[in-house]
């Protein structure tokens, strides 16, 4: 079970969402309720949402959770 | 209470050089001149001993306030202390941050307890207080323990020569509290800063 944490990275498409609907992380963050460094750290995927978070950026881009987050699977480690 | 407290702090905060003016203009002039003194000056000295003594009563009361009411430590302690927990991320790091704190001030404590234990002594007998043939330089260890600060007494070492002599830390108990906060506070920082999460 230890090893496939290692194997799996939760990877997101916010920048590319952000990007479509022309919102500033900073406009996001306010919309979600975090800060600005947060948001950033999302995107380039140094930090996991909590569920909670994860439902409020996903009802913010009008998406499926499965559509912002998903599973990147590092083969070399398989 | 609570805008009681925060403007009390503030208090605190701003009028923290007048008190430290104060405390350096008393160290340069006589106070005995100053007392007998008449005027502005001696107006100006007055208002500042009070602001002092108001300064100093506000000072224990959020003092202890703060170690009584939980809400008054998160609100300022955290504010004096700079945690910041605007949202999930930063309560992760600071709670990570917390825990490497927590380790490390446990193992200062833990060091610092055997410090304060242990003694040693190192000195050399007279020539004439030893057999002949026995050696005169001697390593004495030992173990002290008390729950309370008392005068130590010295054991009369005769005529020994005595080179090193260690009883416990040789800090005040002041120096101490504040090396570990300052520590405490510091190494919050530094984790925090260090942290993944940040990047």
């Amino acid at each position: 079970m230890g090893n496939l944490r290692n194997q799996l990275k939760i990877n997101n498409k916010i920048n590319v969402l952000r990007a479509e609907k022309k919102v500033t992380q900073q406009a996001l963050a306010d919309a979600v309720g975090v800060t600005r460094a947060t948001i950033n750290a999302i995107e380039k995927g140094n930090y996991n949402p909590s569920l909670e978070l994860a439902f409020r950026l996903s009802k913010f881009f009008s998406a499926d959770i499965q559509n912002i987050f998903f599973l990147e699977e590092n083969n070399e480690n398989i | 209470m609570k805008t009681f407290n925060r403007v009390l702090l503030r208090y605190l905060i701003f009028a923290f050089p007048l008190v430290l003016g104060l405390v350096i203009w008393g160290g340069f002039v006589d106070l005995a001149d100053l007392s007998l003194s008449s005027g502005f000056i001696h107006t100006l000295w007055d208002i500042g001993g009070i602001n002092l003594m108001v300064w100093v009563c506000s000072l224990l009361y959020l003092i202890a306030a703060m170690t009584v009411s939980e809400n008054m430590r998160n609100d300022m302690l955290a504010r004096i202390a700079g945690i910041k927990e605007r949202d999930e991320r930063e309560s992760l790091i600071a709670g990570t941050a917390s825990r490497s704190v927590f380790l490390l001030t446990t193992s200062i404590l833990i060091l610092l307890l055997f410090l304060s234990l242990i003694t040693v002594k190192i000195g050399k007998k007279p020539a004439d207080a030893v057999a002949p043939g026995e050696k005169r330089g001697y390593i004495s260890l030992g173990l002290q323990f008390s729950t309370t600060q008392t005068q130590r007494k010295d054991e009369p070492s005769g005529r020994d020569q005595v080179f090193f002599d260690y009883k416990g830390i040789p800090i005040s108990n002041s120096g101490l509290l504040l090396f570990l906060l300052l520590c405490q506070i510091g190494f919050y920082h530094y984790s925090a800063r260090r942290s993944p999460l940040l990047k």
